[in-house]
């Protein structure tokens, strides 16, 4: 094996991103990292390619340890790695992009460059070339001289693979180089790939969308909560057990007995709260959400599920008031906020418990929550609280908070403790709490689950159950389909900015689509994304 | 192009003079009315500009008005490098008064003295027309500090004091007067028994002032620095209960001092100009008629009562203004000349006596001892 | 390009006979050097500097002191000024280039004010607060030539400008500036691409602090007399509007922005005790409206009013 990865480690504080991760890559291969999100993947990229030294264990790549070496020194020996992000440079021209990840290789030193001595326009003229060459590789020779910041999403992500190339590494990571690439564009990175390998390039890349991978990976490394749970052909690793589990989340224990079954139609007459009807958002060329439509009667617990870039952030987005929505509409408690801004959801009673939480760190338990009060709080309170005439609003906070502390008693526990020094999952029912202060009559929670361990996830589940009861309306979007949905009334399952499928939780549950839906046993997106799109493919 | 037209059009704005009037005497200032220093500058500048309404209403000089034109050198040297330059060939001034800020004047003393355009300079530091037989052109009005040692020294002989401890900040101002101190003083038979430095933002100097009372032998403490940091040494120095006489150097004339330390200035003695005393004066003062009819149009332009300052712009202005009357004509060399054979001409800083060997000018009969008493100033007697 | 027939265009200057003019432009090219060092570490490399003032101030002094308290040649000690601190900035870079953002600024702001401190501290060797005066003016005794009017030092000066141009440009334009550009974009890019960021980094730090000391050499043996005050905080954060004019990222826009600055507030001193007032107005405008600078802001603006008065409805703001 040319890169063997051995026994790594990697520990965030408290938290734990890797275990134990041992796998071997030999040269030429085509590999693929897949995992749900939070599994550690992009922490694993950032490990080997020298972002992050690990906690524990050892890297050897061609018989020397690279574990802790910085990515400047990794890039010489030949591993060179693209990022989620893009990291585009967006100021300069394509073909300089392109130039720029040669420079490095050339070896051109700065006090040469001041006095432009032969060698500079010499390895200039060969960057020139070489760029040419790599943009010709992966199609963009046409672009050649257009700023990078134009270009379309797909076109960026092919332009940084060939940035990377032209550093003369052979050895890829690419960490997401499909992420929000619309099936035309994916098609064509599938190409790329193809052709890179066939120029004996070894390519290990993360990747979400399952019918991608099975196409063009030869194997695949499946990774969950931080260790790998399988290595194997495509073939294999569809059918296996603890992938179709780790992606569809483990229905948590203690919920699945004591789930009562709620009446899900008994407000059946009444308005929906929020009622969201074909909706349509767009970025740029990017159509992240098509024609979805969602209802939410008061006093329901909604789950809307899906895998990683199924358009549930973009849903969420679109219920805060900040996305571009191009098509459909949005009505909340009967009054069209399809354009509101986030501060009028806010005032209309909708609260958001965004994905990681998002806790002010530095600041204790209590005055996160007293945060979460701060847009209801009056002018007279925020600016004068010692006046007499303030009183009434500090009161009410007071209460709240003591509410809170009643349905989360671990909070009062930790009241005066930072919240930086939580645990996930501590965190996690921080934030719950934090977005209760607002009384809000929707409650909106993005991936409670994630980075939070088993046994918290159905606890906080648990306690989701009994805001429901207290007469709480609740979106709860989530990866863990199972856990969700087991204590939803209804489910929705987006795929590919879609709604799938969607009706009672207890149908889901038992759906083979779902795990469809997950694992790409569906008509892959790529391919029917091609058919449709076929004739403006030019 | 775009940049070609941006450049001629900025050397445009540049080149672009104003017209001339020639029935005019320009002279030029060099007042600091933004920056660090401005708070000076700005004090000079209307003092000057009184002295040129003065002399215009009583019919300018031969029947030529004075047109004061002031470049804000922004405390800044380069700046005022620029500026002098501008004065001298655009304006075309005949005669220039400096900046407030020594270090703006050093900058232009090269520059002035091979234009032959004679300066009256308000930076206070000796160094700027020393030695005069390089400085030909550079003249000061302000009082320095070696004439303000030697006053307290003549006073300390006729009080009997030979033994003195001097504490002083080390701010440019005070560090030259300690070094003046240390020069004068031996040669005139006074001993400096022991020196203390402050720094001059420190928030208490009482460590300095405990050596010095430690010293039984000192008979008098002389305190040189300004701003802030003299209130806080006399309030250290009541809190301490020295008993011994306290003396400033001039910079106590400013009137924060008597707001920060409150009470513990009271008893403070210190040598300055008379502006502050003027009523007390006896008429026979040669500078009592100048300082009381300045303050007296001072408050009627500017409707508030002058700062020491404005004293300084007020004699340079009108100093020239005479030197230009005595030499009959607007040549800078006349001016210089004439300029440097004015005598005994009572001002409202001091009284100034210019020679070939001395371009300081201010003597030491314009310089009033005076002392702090129920928080006002008062001649001393 | 128009730039380099401009520049050349400037020659002509000292024979106008305007000392004024003249001493004007030898300032405006003076300030350029530092303004072309900060645009290389600020506006390329994306390092925020606000302790430029430092180095210049460092260069005039070691200059000045060498040539005062040594006796030795004024430009060896110019040589010398502009060697050390290239040196020190090197371990300055090694030191501060572990921080970034508001970190790097106020760690940059604090070396500016540590060194001013010292300028005013050592008064043996700076002359205090008071300054340091007779700093012999430049020559070449070989050549027999000698720079001591602005007419003779406008070439020292314009020479000085030329070779500062000439290297950044270069230095810009070769694909070492494509890296420093990136720097300024993604750090964590240009790492896993082959490149030493810090090193990088530390080695832009040097040219730019080097290049800022020459013109503080200079600078010392034109006015012949240094005070610690041109080389305070002020010209740090004078040097960055500049660069904010010139569109952080054009060696032309900062030789203009050089030269708008400087000039701008001429004009505006009829203003009386408004012009600051006025100034800062227009610098928030400028800054706000016009991120690519006001050369190419008002190119922009007059081609939009231009194109407005063919089509009055079309016209935006």
């Amino acid at each position: 094996m040319t890169l063997t990865v051995s026994g790594i480690g990697m520990k965030f504080g408290g938290l734990e991103a890797l275990r134990d991760i041992t796998f071997g890559v030999d040269d030429g291969e085509l590999v693929a990292v897949i995992g749900p999100n939070g599994a550690g993947k992009s922490t694993l990229i950032n490990v080997i390619c020298g972002n992050y030294a690990p906690t524990a264990g050892a890297i050897e790549f061609r018989h020397r340890r690279i574990d802790a070496l910085p990515p400047h020194i990794m890039n010489p020996l030949g591993i060179v790695r693209t990022f989620q992000t893009i990291e585009l440079f967006r100021e300069l021209t394509v073909h300089e992009n392109v130039m720029a990840g040669g420079v490095a290789g050339a070896k051109v030193g700065v006090a040469p460059s001041l006095f432009r001595w032969p060698s500079v326009s010499r390895s200039e003229k060969a960057l020139t070339r070489m760029a040419d060459e790599y943009l010709d590789l992966v199609g963009l020779d046409r672009r050649r001289d257009d700023p990078a910041s134009v270009l379309s999403a797909g076109q960026q992500r092919l332009l940084i693979i060939a940035r990377a190339l032209a550093s003369g590494a052979d050895w890829l990571f690419l960490d997401e180089p499909g992420a929000g690439l619309n099936p035309v564009a994916k098609e064509r990175l599938a190409e790329v790939i193809a052709r890179l390998r066939d120029h004996g390039k070894t390519i290990v890349f993360v990747e979400h969308d399952m019918g991608f991978i099975g196409r063009i990976a030869e194997r695949i490394i499946v990774i969950d909560r931080g260790r790998v749970i399988a290595d194997d052909v495509p073939e294999k690793i569809r059918s296996d057990e603890r992938v179709i589990s780790a992606y569809l989340g483990v229905g948590s224990a203690s919920t699945r007995g004591g789930r009562k079954t709620a009446a899900p139609s008994k407000r059946k007459e009444t308005a929906p709260l929020l009622d969201i009807r074909d909706l349509t958002v767009r970025y740029g060329g990017i159509t992240a959400l098509q024609d979805t439509s969602l209802t939410l009667m008061p006093g329901e617990l909604v789950a809307v599920v899906g895998a990683n870039g199924a358009g549930k952030s973009t849903l969420l987005k679109a219920i805060m008031g900040e996305a571009p929505v191009a098509s459909g509409k949005i009505f909340l408690d009967g009054q069209d906020a399809t354009h509101w801004t986030p501060r009028q959801f806010v005032a209309a009673g909708l609260s958001m418990c965004p994905e990681g939480r998002q806790l002010f760190g530095s600041l204790s338990v209590i005055d996160n929550l007293k945060l979460g009060r701060y847009t209801q709080v009056g002018a007279l309170e925020r600016w004068l609280p010692w006046s007499p005439r303030a009183g009434h609003e500090g009161g009410d906070t007071d209460r709240l908070i003591e509410e809170v502390f009643d349905v989360f008693p671990l909070l009062r526990e930790r009241r005066d403790q930072l919240a930086g020094t939580l645990s996930g999952g501590e965190g996690q029912v921080l934030a719950i709490g934090r977005a209760l202060m607002n009384t809000p009559d929707l409650l909106v929670l993005d991936e409670p689950s994630l980075g939070v361990a088993p046994r918290m996830i159905a606890e906080i589940f648990e306690r989701l159950t009994a805001l429901r009861e207290r007469g709480m309306t609740i979106l709860l979007v989530e990866q863990n389909a199972r856990a969700a949905l087991e204590i939803a009334d209804r489910g929705y399952v987006l795929d590919s900015g879609r709604v799938m499928v969607e009706g009672s939780a207890v149908e889901l549950l038992e759906s083979e689509s779902m795990a469809e839906a997950y694992l790409g046993a569906f008509p892959v997106s790529g391919e029917t994304g091609a058919a449709r799109t076929g004739g403006t493919h030019a | 192009m775009k940049r070609w037209t941006g450049l001629i059009g900025a050397l445009a704005i540049v080149v672009g003079g104003g017209a001339q009037a020639q029935d005019t005497i320009k002279i030029g200032s060099l007042f600091e009315t933004s920056g660090f220093l401005a708070f000076l500058g700005n004090q000079g500048l209307e003092g000057a500009n009184l002295a040129v309404e003065e002399i215009n209403a009583s019919g300018g000089i031969d029947g030529k008005k004075i047109d004061l034109v002031n470049f804000n050198t922004e405390s800044d040297e380069t700046k005022a490098v620029i500026g002098v330059k501008k004065l001298i060939e655009r304006d075309k001034v005949v005669a220039l008064i400096g900046a407030m800020n020594s270090g703006s004047t050093f900058s232009i003393i090269d520059i002035v003295q091979r234009a032959g355009i004679p300066i009256v300079s308000n930076g206070a530091s000796r160094a700027i027309s020393t030695p005069v037989n390089e400085k030909k052109w550079v003249f000061q009005a302000p009082l320095t500090d070696v004439l303000v040692i030697n006053v307290l020294i003549d006073h300390f002989k006729e009080k009997g004091i030979g033994k003195i401890a001097l504490n002083n900040a080390d701010s440019g101002f005070a560090t030259s007067g300690m070094k003046q101190w240390q020069r004068i003083a031996p040669e005139r038979g006074i001993d400096i028994v022991i020196q203390q430095t402050y720094g001059n933002n420190d928030p208490d100097m009482t460590p300095q002032l405990t050596n010095i009372r430690a010293k039984s032998e000192v008979q008098a403490v002389v305190q040189w620095g300004t701003g802030k940091g003299q209130a806080i040494v006399a309030k250290n120095y009541r809190q301490l209960g020295i008993d011994k006489p306290l003396y400033y150097s001039h910079a106590a004339s400013d009137p924060n001092l008597i707001k920060l330390a409150g009470d513990a200035a009271n008893g403070i003695i210190f040598p300055t100009s008379k502006i502050a005393v003027v009523d007390e004066l006896p008429d026979s003062d040669p500078q009592k008629k100048v300082t009381a009819n300045f303050i007296e149009k001072f408050k009627a332009k500017y409707g508030r009562g002058p700062a020491t300052f404005a004293g300084n712009g007020y004699d340079s202005m009108i100093m020239l203004a005479d030197a230009i009357r005595r030499a009959g004509s607007t040549d800078p060399a006349k001016i210089r000349d004439a300029f440097e054979q004015t005598v005994d001409y009572p001002g409202v800083t001091s009284v100034y006596t210019y020679s070939a060997v001395d371009h300081y000018g201010a003597q030491p009969e314009g310089v009033a001892l005076q002392i702090i008493e129920d928080g006002k100033i008062r001649l001393y007697k | 390009m128009k730039t380099p027939l401009a520049l050349v265009c400037l020659l002509i200057v000292p024979f106008l006979g305007s000392d004024y003019l003249t001493n004007l432009l030898i300032v405006v090219m003076l300030h350029a050097l530092p303004a072309i060092g900060v645009s290389l570490l600020m506006g390329y490399t994306g390092q925020i500097s606000l302790g430029h003032a430092a180095f210049y101030g460092l260069g005039a002094y070691g200059a000045a002191a060498f040539s005062v308290h040594g006796g030795g040649d004024p430009w060896i000690g110019i040589a010398l000024a502009t060697f050390l601190v290239g040196v020190m900035s090197s371990y300055l870079g090694w030191v501060i280039f572990r921080l970034r953002g508001h970190y790097l600024a106020v760690a940059t702001l604090g070396f500016g004010f540590i060194v001013n401190i010292a300028f005013v501290e050592l008064r043996d060797w700076t002359g205090g607060p008071n300054g340091l005066p007779g700093i012999p003016p430049l020559d070449i005794p070989i050549l027999d030539l000698s720079f001591h009017t602005d007419g003779t030092f406008f070439y020292v000066a314009w020479v000085a400008m030329i070779l500062a141009v000439v290297m950044a440009q270069n230095l810009v334009n070769a694909p070492v500036g494509l890296v420093m550009r990136g720097i300024a974009e993604s750090e964590r890019a240009v790492s896993s691409l082959g490149n030493d960021v810090t090193s990088l980094k530390r080695k832009i730090l040097v040219i730019s602090a080097a290049v800022s000391a020459a013109s503080g050499g200079l600078y010392a043996h034109y006015i012949g007399y240094i005070s610690p005050q041109p080389f305070a905080i002020d010209f740090s954060i004078k040097l960055v509007v500049i660069i904010a004019i010139g569109g952080f990222r054009s060696i032309p826009g900062i030789l203009f922005a050089t030269l708008f600055v400087t000039v701008i507030t001429e004009p505006l001193q009829e203003l009386g005790y408004y012009d600051v007032v006025v100034y800062g107005l227009f610098l928030v405008v400028i800054i706000a409206y016009m991120p690519q600078g006001l050369l190419q802001g008002a190119y922009g603006l007059g081609r939009r009013m231009l194109s407005g008065a063919r089509a009055p409805a079309g016209a935006g703001r």
